[in-house]
């Protein structure tokens, strides 16, 4: 089994709704090709780094994936979709399983391998300056 | 600087001794000594400490990381960049 983390910046002016359906499509695609959904993370609206199409945020999403190595053929494909669609300003795939069990064998026995966990705290949600200012 | 940097550990006592007046504490790798084996580009609090104020990655030189850890480290904040969680510069 491989595991994949997809990482999805969208355009932070879409609705709750329209983001969830626009996460949706990318589930369902996943999920026809042979993709398994193992975890999902929402870090919903974030102040980008550095402006992007001009926008000064994004909401966060992280895909957790898993699939047999025939079925990763589905990860271009979902690339591309994710690359013509235009409400993505970012993603990224990243392959973690090779990573993770080089790392679970290094680890002293007991000891958690990823030491960053997704923290309960909603990161720095625009609640305040909900539109773009400058 | 002089050449060979501060690897006290490595030097002879009486290079040691000679360079007292200049006691450089060894630096240890965060990494190796927490066993961490797994940078995760999403730890962004975790990656702003290995970034200079320029948004430049801190040299392992200067922080001691291991060369393992540094190479970890710098996809991490590679890959943090191109989410826009961390920035390429300021300005």
């Amino acid at each position: 089994m491989r595991t994949y983390e997809l990482a999805i910046v969208a355009d932070p002016r879409l609705s709750d709704d329209e983001f969830v359906a626009l996460v949706d499509e990318f589930k369902e695609l996943i999920a026809n090709r042979g993709g398994e959904l193992v975890r999902e993370e929402s870090w919903g609206k974030r102040k980008l780094a550095y402006p992007i199409h001009k926008l000064t945020e994004g909401r966060y999403t992280f895909l957790y994936l898993q699939m047999a190595p025939k079925a990763a053929a589905l990860i271009p494909e979902v690339e591309l979709r994710l690359k013509q669609n235009d409400k993505v300003l970012r993603f990224l795939t990243v392959r973690t399983d090779v990573d993770l069990q080089r790392a679970a064998n290094r680890a002293k026995p007991g000891q958690p391998v990823r030491t960053f966990q997704a923290e309960a705290e909603p990161i720095e949600a625009a609640a305040a300056d909900e539109s773009e200012e400058e | 600087m002089p050449p060979g940097r501060g690897r006290s550990s490595s030097r002879t006592k009486k290079a040691a001794a000679k360079r007292k007046a200049f006691f450089k504490r060894k630096k240890v790798c965060r990494f190796t000594s927490e066993h961490i084996e797994y940078i995760d580009y999403k730890d962004v609090k975790l990656l702003q400490q290995y970034v200079l104020e320029r948004a430049k990655i801190l040299p392992r030189r200067v922080s001691g990381t291991s060369a393992r850890h540094q190479r970890m480290l710098q996809a991490a904040i590679k890959r943090a960049r191109h989410l826009a969680l961390l920035p390429f510069t300021t300005d």
